[in-house]
């Protein structure tokens, strides 16, 4: 059987596992393996050249996989609940004292919450700053 | 020779190629270390790491997790030991700390949750425990933020599954329960037997004020029909009186018209001596003066007298 024709196939088998797994490097293995291919059918004796030729394609395409993720970076991904928290109206569950927590709801989840100023219970704030588990909060009416 | 060169750079590409390039699924972050010191975090997509120098250290599942706390024996404040059974949910919020603050978080978050419950429910009576389970989370929720600030982890709920009193408190609270509706029971039966006295008194009362009611207008009625009638009467006679007083005046005056004569007068007592005659007393005292004329008429009358006597 001819060199080419096995780096053909395994391009082909490399790019099939591809498909299934979704890794992306088997991708750049795959071109690889194909430009080995084609290396082979102009010099079919030199097998070490072939070898050399596609894992410097691979290597390359690897390299230049880092724009393509930054320019992925960008796209919109899901967004967590918890994570854009800040900005929010939020409603006092158990009055707030400054030093002591309080438990305020945003939308349907109850956060321990701290402020420099007294609020009673039933007072609608507005989420200024999350901490891990704690936010700080400020009385709805005070922001302009 | 040759094939070995290109065996060895065949599997240092692959090697190579597959450290460099990560992809990390949504909802997923990696925790990269440079030479071993925390360099960034991998967010999801497509992510390249220089091989060798940058290594991921670990993989935080971002999503809110579901640990069981397996029943728990805590004992109340009126030393009471209940067997608590609680799940927590719990969510990575920050894959740094959640790596460097704390070795396990998971073991971390369930032995908090267990300790805090432990200490809230010591607090509470029994009986708080079995109704106040919105209190004991709102407490837990409390107590953990505080603890778990440093960890990364939120936890977002401890909920209550069960409490569970021991047998034997479990069959006093069957009996306390049975007695307290028993209880309601005869009450209420008392109530209903002490509610039907007081209507049939009333009703008995009622009925004796009407028929006295009844009793006192009848008698009214009829003394005044009685009243009436003998007003009536009076007035009757009053009139016949008038009305014979006044005929006899009549007659007197007739009399005294038509002219009182012996003869008249001697036949007056003619009659009058009859009557006498028919009265009870069988001797008859006339006056001297009157004997003389009346001798004759004396005699008559013994005849009749004699008269009667035969019949």
């Amino acid at each position: 059987m001819v060199v080419w024709v096995l780096w053909l196939i395994a391009a082909g088998v490399l790019f099939v596992v591809e498909m299934f797994t979704f890794t992306f490097y088997l991708l750049w293995l795959s071109l690889g393996a194909l430009v080995a291919g084609l290396v082979a059918l102009l010099l079919p004796d030199a097998l070490l050249l072939q070898v050399v030729a596609g894992s410097l394609v691979a290597l390359i395409l690897t390299v230049f996989t880092k724009p393509l993720a930054a320019r992925l970076r960008n796209s919109r991904g899901f967004k967590d609940t918890g994570t854009d928290i800040v900005g929010r109206k939020g409603l006092v569950v158990e009055a707030i004292e400054p030093g002591r927590y309080g438990q305020v709801k945003v939308g349907g989840d109850t956060w321990s919450a701290t402020s420099t100023v007294a609020l009673g219970k039933d007072q609608e704030v507005i989420v200024v700053r999350r901490g891990t588990t704690i936010i700080e909060v400020e009385r709805w009416g005070d922001m302009y | 020779m040759e094939l070995a060169i290109i065996g060895i750079i065949v599997v240092v590409v692959v090697v190579f190629i597959a450290l460099t390039i990560k992809i990390v699924p949504q909802q997923r972050v990696g925790v990269v270390e440079r030479l071993g010191k925390f360099n960034r975090l991998l967010t999801p997509g497509l992510n390249i790491l220089i091989p060798v120098i940058d290594q991921v250290r670990v993989y935080h599942d971002l999503r809110i997790q579901q640990a069981n706390v397996p029943p728990q024996t805590v004992i109340t404040k009126d030393n009471v030991q209940v067997q608590i059974d609680t799940i927590i949910f719990y969510q990575v919020v920050g894959p740094e700390e959640a790596t460097y603050g704390i070795s396990d978080y998971v073991y971390g978050v369930r032995n908090i949750s267990t300790a805090t419950m432990r200490q809230i429910i010591g607090k509470l009576e029994l009986d708080e425990t079995l109704s106040g389970r919105e209190k004991i989370s709102s407490d837990i929720r409390l107590a953990l933020d505080e603890a778990t600030e440093k960890w990364g982890v939120r936890i977002e709920r401890v909920e209550v599954i069960d409490i569970k009193p021991p047998l034997d408190i479990q069959e006093a609270m069957d009996k306390q329960m049975k007695a307290e509706r028993s209880k309601r029971a005869i009450v209420l039966e008392a109530e209903a037997a002490k509610q039907d006295m007081i209507l049939r008194a009333e009703g008995d009362k009622q009925s004796k004020i009407l028929k006295a009611e009844g009793d006192k207008e009848a008698r009214i009625r009829q003394a005044e029909g009685l009243g009436q009638a003998q007003e009536l009467e009076a007035l009757g006679q009053a009139k016949a009186i008038e009305a014979v007083a006044q005929a006899e005046k009549m007659r007197i005056a007739l009399i005294a018209s038509a002219g009182l004569d012996e003869r008249v007068l001697a036949y007056q007592s003619f009659e009058a001596l009859t009557e006498i005659s028919k009265g009870p007393a069988n001797k008859v005292f006339l006056p001297t003066s009157a004997v003389e004329t009346l001798g004759s008429i004396g005699a008559i009358a013994e005849v009749f007298k004699a008269s009667k006597d035969g019949k």
